[in-house]
């Protein structure tokens, strides 16, 4: 039997090893850690895009990227890091390109299709104040500036460690409590008026 | 209370999610702390909802990827690659450089002899420049032991343009006999016309030497040549009315008379 096959067999094939064998060009390796980290990716690009078609394009080109430029990976930090950091690029870079009112429509209409294909449509007043504290949310989020977007998304919503995002950052651990602190600072300064809009503060 | 009210900050920003005794009792007696602890939860709380919406999955086929990324192409394919290609370049230029030296083996010239060629007396002396001597060159294709001797072997002789006495030594080495060089004579004006033009003629014209082609005898076999007598005109004879000798008389049977 083929090592490979065995290994694919064996989800405990380490990424290491994965990437040890797509840098010697075995395709099946490729599609393993595409598999492996597709949906993680596109959860993290989705948080910072919000539309599903944006995510899915991004995404794709990250791994296109990253396998692309495979051999100049260094183990010097874990591969999912490394996807990761290229995943957040793309995203700071679709930030800047693309313009704000043109994402709120895009997301606007996202929004409605996913509400209409909705299996089981949850109650008006239920989906209205869903839709208001969601909308809030966002809007204060679309408003950060990027590095403080992509911490909230990475630490309050995706719940990464710490020392993961130290990794993805390049930078120290106490580093980025302290830029977490500033961003979240920012983020409730903006989200304020908009939750007291809707009654959830005096 | 100034000092608590900063440290139940500095607790807040610790994501602390349990709310100490400590600062219950200090949230009720103190009505800024109270409101930033809403405030806090009404950020919790929503930060809560929005993460627990769920994330649709992701539909990216891995065709979508497979069919845009480039033709892997190992390390290990690349090395053997390149090792195959360096051992065959190599190759190449080993057998190029023995095929080189075989041909120049093969190819090499006889010795040359150069010789100054005797200038006339009557030419004028101001014609002839000392320093730019003509030289002209004879080539020796002789082999050393046919002199004057013929053989049955192809013998390759060029007539010499002086006597051997008057030869110089040979040139021997091959870089000698390889090229000649051969110059000419110039006229003062013709050079000063190239130098004002700003044309830099070169005085030498490199003669690069042929290989040699072996000459065929076409008579392999020795040729009798019939007898050649030369006498005198047959009227001398007739106007006389002398018989002619018996002796001449056999030798014109077989004999071609040639009369001039």
């Amino acid at each position: 039997m083929d090592d490979f096959v065995s290994g694919l067999a064996n989800p405990t094939l380490t990424d290491e090893q994965l990437v040890a064998r797509a840098k010697e060009g075995d395709t099946d390796a490729l599609e393993m850690l595409f598999l492996r980290y597709r949906q993680p990716v596109f959860r993290l690009v989705y948080r910072s895009v919000q539309s599903v078609d944006d995510a899915e394009d991004i995404v794709q080109d990250v791994f296109l990227k990253a396998f692309e430029r495979l051999h100049t990976f260094r183990e010097q930090c874990q591969f999912s890091t490394w996807l990761m950091r290229i995943a957040l690029n793309l995203c700071t870079d679709r930030a800047r390109t693309q313009k704000r009112h043109a994402e709120l429509l895009q997301r606007e209409a996202t929004h409605k299709l996913a509400w209409m294909t909705h299996p089981n449509p949850p109650e008006p007043e239920e989906v209205f104040q869903q839709d208001a504290f969601h909308e809030a949310f966002y809007t204060a989020l679309n408003r950060l500036p990027e590095h403080h977007r992509q911490l909230i998304i990475m630490r309050d919503l995706e719940e990464m460690e710490y020392e993961t995002i130290a990794e993805i950052l390049h930078t120290s651990v106490g580093g980025v409590k302290l830029r977490v602190m500033r961003a979240r600072r920012a983020f409730k300064a903006l989200l304020e008026p908009l939750l007291r809009e809707l009654g959830e503060i005096e | 209370m100034n000092k608590l009210c900063g440290q139940f900050v500095e607790w807040l920003e610790s994501e602390a999610w349990e709310l100490p005794q400590v600062w219950r009792e200090h949230l009720q007696q103190c009505a800024t702390c109270a409101k930033l602890w809403r405030q806090e939860q009404a950020y919790r709380n929503l930060v809560s909802k929005v993460r627990s919406e769920p994330v649709p999955n992701s539909r990216l086929a891995w065709r979508a990827i497979a069919t845009r990324l480039p033709q892997p192409t190992p390390q290990s394919n690349r090395t053997v690659h390149l090792a195959w290609s360096l051992a065959i370049s190599v190759i190449l230029i080993i057998e190029g450089w023995w095929l080189l030296q075989n041909s120049t083996n093969r190819n090499e010239p006889l010795p040359a002899i150069a010789h100054k060629p005797t200038v006339p007396s009557s030419k004028p002396a101001d014609t002839v420049k000392p320093n730019t001597e003509p030289t002209t060159m004879t080539l020796n294709l002789s082999t050393p032991h046919s002199d004057g001797v013929p053989s049955t072997s192809p013998s390759r002789r060029i007539a010499r343009a002086t006597p051997p006495k008057s030869e110089p030594p040979a040139l021997t080495t091959p870089s000698d006999s390889e090229v000649a060089v051969m110059r000419y004579y110039r006229s003062e004006g013709t050079r000063s016309m190239g130098r004002s033009r700003g044309m830099e003629r070169t005085p030498h014209t490199e003669v690069a030497m042929l290989p040699l082609e072996p000459i065929e005898p076409l008579d392999k076999e020795p040729v009798e040549y019939l007898p050649v007598q030369y006498g005198e005109p047959s009227t001398t004879h007739d106007q006389a009315g002398s018989p002619q000798p018996e002796s001449n008389q056999e030798g014109i049977h077989d004999a071609i008379l040639c009369s001039f």
